[in-house]
């Protein structure tokens, strides 16, 4: 074709012993034609494949992976391993959608020893696709680095993965239909998003972390992923202690807890102090008074958990309440509430991420008169109808 | 300051406070309050100040920030005394006018004055107009008349007569003789005699004995409360006193929420001030009693309002109620006789006191005595705090007092006692407020807040939120609340989705029976009561919503 460099997929196959690589010899025996571009390891059967060897493909260099296997119901082993390689695929497809790779990439065949010609067209159709699709990454508008740290993001989750497949996402019977039904059908999506997709927002937000600090703008352009979900994210690292956020110093902690004379007793008006310092309660800060009180850290989190005064998530410059007594609800606060969470774009409980806001809902404060009413930074503005909320927002910086 | 040691040097002290106060000197009382704060009153307060100072009226004119006056809807209020002439809604661009037209010139603003929006009939006087006309104002009337951080005002107005004539006259004995044939109820919504309560306080073992101000006012809706406490904390403080005498207490307690900070100034300084005139502390009055106070907060839970799991906070534990097998009378903070009565209970023991049970008792009905708090919320008109008698018929209340349903609606029903409470439909509206009337209906008065419900109100819904905020609420520790909460929530919840299945309604009302009897507390107990009291009177709304599930094809069935 023409002159200069033109792209040449790197092809890595997996073939069974038994029925697709002797399909493939065949077809090289018979002289039937294909592109050169797939590279073969043999396996004894396609069960075998696990989605640590298919990332593995991927992160050095590879732009497809194909896996060949005996027609389903035809393995050669008793335990049809052929149809765990089908929700193998299944489940790495949905992985490579969820980090923004084009899922044809992997591609799943079932060849009989006889098939040779079946080989052979399959590869002239895949090479060319995978031409098309372009190189790994770049293909999809991925940069190298980018690509990277999503593929080590999936790596480190696969023993994740492989412990929910085996609990949760097992199929009973083992028929082509049931298999299809359930892979292709609402509960699987539900049941990926549910057990892994948070988890896998996650493992890319740790990896990106691992490199150098980010601000949540950053994640969130990077992920793709809303501010209010990043924001999550990382509430949840922190009370797990993976993730490190800005605390009060150790020191006045210490005094805090000094002048209660370390007595477990007062283990409230301690939280109640700092926090009043603070703003918040760190996850590191309870480690701390744990250890210094000598009070199980269960027994701390069933208290900060359980009361509302005790906040686990870092306060924004300006704090918005919305009253959801039942005088403002009559009057209408959840509507109220609706409108200043589509207008700043996330829900309450969270913050946004240039930590601007922070939106939280109470139970009546006694102003009834006010109803329905938002209270910032312990401003009241009473009387408040949706189209007014934005009025009072912008004021806030 | 020097301490005041006999019941002649108060009255000494009273009369010299009164005689460099002149009667006809004009005070603007300006209701400083929660709900008129959250108007921006801040603003109209130093724009009094800023003219009074401009037009060098600061001898002859007062300017007194108040607690509050209860009209909460219509705030900004202000008061003009010694006329009384009443100004709503006012701005600080209307100051000026005020303060030439009115303080000085005695003329009244028409534009500022109350304007009944039904009649169109104006009222100037606050004694003219409807919503404090209809009231009984005799615990709640002096605020418009007390600066909460000034112990003279309350002093001017008689105050602390009552301690003086228990501690120097009477003894302990006698006073809870009084309060018993005043038939006081507890006002927190358990409506218990409280003068039984005393008694066995005082006839329990021990010398140590505890007296609790219940100022967490959880129920939601309710905030008469604070307005008292927050407004006149002097009358609370006084009862309180009079109440450690009887019983042989020399600790108090005032529990408050964390979160009303104006509410734990005017506390403080009153505890204060009451130290500095030989009120509180060692000796009181020289009767040779001691007495001290100390403020505890909350930490933003509704269970901490239930008295054992308020005595466990005060402890320095996490509030959590035990079952009432040994009464908190008997056995209550660091298991020592501990008596918790709510902020308005405290507030009418000086009443008694000063003017006698006998009298006390003309007011009310045969089993509920004198008068009750209430807190108007929802959809309606005139929200604020109203003081009413006993035995006032509701209709009475919402629209003699609280002006009725706004955008012209129907009223559909009137919810009491919040989240523990229930609802009573239009058709009941000429029942009158009395503890044992209304607990007949299901629908016991509770704290006394009153949220009124318009025509557009899904009672379903209602029963759900409130279901929704107890489930957030409870402790956990007993399975009847815990669990049972969640699953009638679960099951509401559907009914409000569409989802509602045949035979919910009868698995809501066993649930309920389960709760009911079986919980530990008085939040499990009672969590059910609003979903029993909407089903009670509005069955049919149930009804229909599972009805809309049913489709067709199964219905030709």
């Amino acid at each position: 074709m023409a002159a200069g460099h033109t792209f040449e997929p790197k092809i890595l196959g997996f073939l069974c012993n038994w029925c697709c690589y002797a399909g493939a010899d065949l077809a090289g025996v018979s002289r039937f034609q294909y592109p050169p571009n797939i590279r073969v390891i043999r396996v004894m059967c396609s069960g075998r494949v696990d989605p640590a060897h298919i990332f593995r493909g991927f992160a050095t260099g590879q732009d497809a992976v194909f896996i060949g296997g005996c027609h389903l119901n035809d393995c050669h082993y008793v335990t049809h391993g052929n149809y765990d390689a089908l929700a193998m695929t299944y489940i790495c497809k949905k992985l490579l959608e969820h980090i923004g790779l084009n899922p044809e990439r992997l591609r799943l065949e079932w060849v009989s020893a006889g098939e040779g010609i079946r080989f052979a067209n399959i590869m002239n159709e895949f090479v060319p696709r995978i031409e098309k699709l372009g190189p790994l990454g770049k293909g999809e508008g991925l940069d190298e680095h980018e690509l990277r740290f999503k593929l080590e993001a999936v790596t480190k989750l696969i023993p994740y993965i492989k412990l929910v497949q085996s609990e949760r996402l097992r199929v009973p019977d083992k028929t082509e239909e049931v298999y299809t039904e359930f892979f292709t059908g609402e509960e699987f999506n539900r049941l990926f998003d549910e057990l892994i997709g948070d988890k896998l927002a996650l493992s890319q937000i740790m990896a990106l972390l691992r490199e150098r600090p980010h601000s949540t703008g950053e994640i969130s352009a990077k992920l793709g992923l809303s501010p209010s979900e990043v924001s999550r994210h990382l509430n949840v690292s922190a009370r797990s202690q993976n993730v490190s956020t800005v605390a009060v110093d150790n020191d006045s902690i210490d005094g805090i807890i000094n002048k209660h004379q370390g007595k477990a007793d007062s283990l409230v008006q301690v939280l109640l102090e700092i926090q009043h310092k603070n703003q918040w309660l760190p996850q590191e800060v309870l480690d701390r008074i744990s250890k210094k009180l000598d009070v199980p850290l269960s027994r701390i989190m069933q208290i900060v958990t359980f009361h509302k005064t005790f906040r686990l998530i870092p306060k924004g410059r300006n704090d918005v309440h919305v009253c959801m007594g039942p005088s403002c609800y009559v009057r209408g606060s959840t509507r109220l509430l609706d409108s200043v969470q589509d207008l700043i774009g996330f829900k309450s409980g969270e913050i946004d991420p240039d930590a601007k806001l922070s939106l939280e809902t109470g139970t009546c404060l006694g102003c009834c008169n006010l109803g329905p009413e938002i209270i910032v930074d312990g401003k009241h503005h009473a009387r408040l109808t949706p189209d007014k909320v934005k009025d009072v927002l912008k004021n806030y910086e | 300051m020097p301490r005041i040691n006999s019941a002649s040097e108060l009255e000494k002290l009273r009369k010299g406070i009164l005689s460099v106060r002149d009667p006809d000197k004009p005070c603007i009382a300006i209701c400083a309050g929660m709900g008129c704060l959250g108007l921006s009153n801040g603003r109209v307060i130093s724009a009094f100040e800023e003219e009074v100072d401009k037009k060098d009226l600061k001898a002859k004119v007062e300017i007194r920030a108040t607690g509050c006056h209860g009209y909460c809807e219509k705030g900004p209020v202000v008061v003009i005394y010694p006329e009384e002439i009443c100004y709503v809604e006012v701005t600080p661009k209307d100051i000026p006018e005020i303060v030439s037209q009115t303080v000085l010139g005695k003329k009244v603003i028409d534009h500022l004055i109350y304007t009944n929006p039904d009649t169109g009939e104006k009222s100037a006087h606050l004694s003219e107009i409807p919503f404090y006309k209809n009231q009984m104002r005799q615990i709640f009337g002096n605020n418009t008349k007390i600066d909460p951080r000034s112990i003279d005002d309350y002093l001017a107005v008689g105050g602390y007569s009552a301690l003086s004539k228990s501690l120097l006259e009477m003894s302990p004995e006698e006073v809870i003789d009084e309060v018993k044939k005043a038939n006081l109820r507890g006002r927190g919504g358990g409506g218990f005699p409280a003068g039984r309560k005393w008694d066995t306080a005082r006839n329990a073992p021990g010398k140590e004995k505890y007296v609790i101000v219940n100022a967490h006012e959880g129920e939601s809706g309710a905030y008469m409360d604070r307005a008292i406490l927050s407004g006149n904390p002097h009358s609370v403080l006084e009862g309180l006193i009079i109440g450690a005498y009887a019983i042989g207490s020399h600790q108090g307690f005032i529990y408050a929420r964390h979160d009303a900070p104006q509410l734990k100034k005017n506390i403080d300084i009153a505890l204060a001030k009451a130290g500095e005139y030989g009120l509180l502390g060692e000796n009181i009055l020289g009767s040779g009693f001691d007495f001290h106070v100390e403020v505890h907060l909350d930490i933003g839970i509704f269970v901490s309002g239930e008295s054992s799991a308020l005595m466990r906070s005060i402890e320095g534990n996490t509030p959590e109620p035990r079952p009432k097998y040994i009464h908190t009378s008997v056995k209550g903070i660091w298991k020592k006789p501990s008596v918790l009565n709510n902020v308005e209970t405290w507030a009418n023991v000086p009443l008694i006191i000063n003017k006698g049970a006998e009298w006390y008792a003309s007011t009310g009905t045969a089993r509920s005595k004198g008068t009750k708090l209430v807190s108007l919320s929802g959809n309606i008109i005139n929200t604020g705090v109203a003081e009413v008698p006993f035995g006032t018929t509701i209709r009475e209340i919402v629209y003699g007092i609280g002006g009725g349903i706004p955008k012209g609606k129907k009223l559909k029903a009137i919810h009491f006692g919040g989240p523990m409470g229930g609802s009573i439909p239009e058709s009941l509206l000429d029942k009158p407020l009395d503890f044992d009337e209304l607990a007949k209906l299901g629908a016991s008065i509770g704290a006394g807040s009153m949220l009124v419900l318009d025509e557009d109100t899904s009672m379903v819904d209602v029963a759900r939120y409130f279901l929704d905020f107890l489930s957030n609420e409870s402790c956990g520790k007993c399975v009847p609340c815990r669990e049972g909460i969640r699953q009638m929530l679960k099951i509401l919840t559907n009914i409000c989705d569409g989802k509602g299945r045949e035979g919910d309604i009868e698995l809501l009302e066993e649930i309920s029976d389960v709760t009911g009897a079986a919980s530990l507390c008085a939040l499990g107990k009672t969590a059910a009561d609003p979903l029993l009291s909407t089903l009670r009177y509005f069955r049919d709304e149930y009804e229909t919503s599972i009805a809309k599930v049913i489709s067709p094809a199964e219905k030709r069935e």
